[in-house]
């Protein structure tokens, strides 16, 4: 047990100035201070830091001036805590980074509550990923929303939400108002599910 | 062609090329490929003048529009060259939506008993593709002015052309009809009980020609090379020459530099009174660093999708499919933002191999050199940084 113990804080060790390393050589001392500040607040909330790190290089191989990194990283931040909160505490660190994504797109806290209540054992990260891109593509919210929770209330497969995302994306190349194409795509996979539902 | 005159025409192809592409700032101009050919050239009937070729082309491909400035200058016979430059747009919404396209040319070209033509065309109308399959159709006007020994004469047209493709064989017809008007001036002397009388008179003839065309193209690749063979018939009322035939090929020495070669038989160009002429041509074609992705096969087009699977081992492969190019690069934030490029693993078909963890991904792909862009059929998020990045999610 002991031995667990002092392997596990090695570890923790050697991957904290791992993480800082990178964000060392790509920012100067006082953005530095700033991120690992973040970094610190995160990993004491026990959130994902990695996708904080990867927020800030992906900013800095991008050319964004360093405190709108520091801004970002800090929302973003934020945005993983709400979610963490609004999913709960046995939520992944994918679900976290999508409820995250979701959050950005405009959707509420309430959003999230409410599709881990219609799928409380579901690996919700495929849906909250589709929820983010159909409203990227110009679905208004509150349908979007109305969508994903109706969807997983009637637990449909992975491969539905695949589905209703590929076809709202045709139908939109189409010409159609992205509210309708998300609206009668959803009504058609509720009403007709393709293919046999797995045992639950 | 005078020395002088010939530098105003190579000058002038130059500054034609060049011009639009210095004028954009720098971040656009990495969307955009160019070539320029630089060769020599022969002509049966014989050349007499100077034989140099000067040509190229800019192209813009973006998802939905392709923008194309061509200019070419070449020998044509007795000393006589033909300059032109065209510009093309077409816009297109979806793989199967319907465009649009016009253009225009201007050339000038000193056709025997023409010394000087000016021509121009315009061309609208609708193209449709889905898949390998395109079809236009595209109607046009076509002006011509010149002069010739001690006439003035202007032709004025109508164009149809209709295009059908299939991968990458292309039938297109074309409809021409056009009026030559003809204008001389004719100073007569004439006597009359001794004494000589003067007189000035305008003649005009007008002339009303049509006839029909249809041309068909193959492009065909043999390793490395591109190889394109065209021929053509015309029907019509006036006839310079009922057929004509030719091939190009490409070989590319480098990355950046080709060379190209062309060899057949022109037809006449009848309303421009050009007669039907032999050539051959050598050119060395110089690309600029994002050049030959056909503008065709831009990313986001067609079947083109970006699929993660794990091969045997367990290593995450990942495959982008349907993208026409010479560098894919990938970077996200599972290799640090660090840009790999894939490798090219059979037609359009491209992998890499990566250690990727289970997960929500975010990446970005560059083709050619060019800008990062979503990778096609990835679900998409607008970054805190305002820019659009794709989402893959990883499962175990």
């Amino acid at each position: 047990m002991r031995r667990t113990a002092a392997l596990l804080i090695f570890a923790a060790l050697r991957a904290a100035p791992a993480q800082n390393a990178r964000i060392d050589s790509l920012f100067a001392p006082p953005v530095r201070a700033e991120l690992n500040a973040v970094l610190a607040g995160a990993a004491a909330d026990r959130l994902p830091s990695e996708p904080l790190v990867q927020r800030a290089l992906e900013g800095a191989r991008r050319g964004v001036e360093p405190a709108r990194v520091v801004s970002a990283v800090r929302a973003f931040a934020d945005r993983l805590r709400i979610a963490r909160s609004a999913l709960g505490p046995a939520s992944t660190d994918a679900e976290l980074v999508a409820g995250a994504g979701v959050l950005y797109a405009g959707a509420d806290r309430t959003t999230l509550e409410r599709l881990r209540r219609v799928e409380p054992r579901r690996d919700l990260a495929l849906p909250l990923i589709v929820m983010a891109d159909i409203i990227e593509r110009g679905v208004p919210r509150d349908t979007a929303t109305s969508v994903i929770i109706a969807l997983g209330e009637a637990h449909v497969r992975d491969v539905d939400y695949q589905l209703l995302r590929q076809s709202i994306v045709l139908d939109i190349g189409s010409g159609a108002t992205p509210a309708a194409a998300a609206a009668a795509r959803a009504r058609g996979i509720l009403l007709n599910p393709p293919g046999p539902r797995p045992p639950r | 062609m005078t020395p002088i005159a010939l530098a105003r025409s190579r000058r002038a192809t130059a500054v034609a090329i060049l011009l639009p592409v210095a004028a954009l700032p720098r971040s656009v101009r990495a969307q955009w490929r160019s070539t320029i050919d630089v060769g020599s050239g022969v002509t049966a009937p014989a050349l007499s003048g100077r034989p140099a070729l000067v040509g190229g082309t800019i192209d813009y491909a973006g998802l939905d529009a392709l923008l194309r400035i061509t200019s070419r200058s070449e020998p044509m016979m007795d000393e006589q060259r033909w300059t032109e430059t065209r510009f093309t747009a077409a816009f297109r919404r979806g793989a199967g939506g319907l465009g649009a396209m016009v253009s225009g040319a201007s050339s000038t070209s000193g056709a025997p008993g023409l010394a000087t033509a000016r021509r121009t065309d315009l061309r609208a109308g609708p193209s449709w593709k889905h898949g390998d399959t395109q079809v236009a159709a595209f109607a046009g006007i076509s002006r011509l002015s010149g002069a010739r020994a001690a006439d003035r004469v202007s032709t004025a047209g109508a164009l149809l052309d209709r295009a059908l493709a299939f991968g990458s064989f292309r039938v297109t017809t074309q409809q021409v009809a056009f009026d030559t008007f003809a204008e001389r001036d004719v100073d007569s002397v004439f006597i009359v009980a001794g004494f000589p009388f003067h007189s000035h008179s305008r003649r005009q003839t007008l002339v009303r020609e049509r006839y029909a065309s249809v041309q068909a193209d193959l492009d065909w690749r043999l390793g490395r090379s591109e190889w394109t063979f065209t021929g053509g018939a015309r029907a019509g009322e006036q006839l310079g020459s009922r057929t004509w035939e030719g091939m190009s090929a490409m070989l590319p020495l480098t990355s950046r530099v080709a060379l190209v070669t062309e060899l057949g038989r022109r037809g006449s160009i009848p309303e421009q009174h050009l007669p039907a002429t032999r050539f051959a041509s050598v050119a060395v074609r110089l690309f600029n660093p994002v050049a030959r992705a056909r503008p065709e096969a831009a990313p986001g087009v067609g079947a083109a999708r970006l699929d993660v699977a794990r091969d045997s081992a367990g290593a995450l492969i990942i495959e982008v499919v349907g993208v026409d190019a010479y560098r894919i690069e990938l970077m996200g934030d599972f290799n640090d933002w660090t840009p790999a490029s894939l490798r090219p693993d059979g037609e359009r078909r491209w992998r890499l191999s990566a250690r990727v963890t289970a997960g929500v991904h975010r990446v970005l792909m560059r083709v050619n050199g060019g800008a990062w862009r979503v990778p096609p059929g990835v679900s998409t998020e607008t970054s805190e940084f305002g820019e659009q990045v794709g989402l893959l999610l990883v499962t175990r």
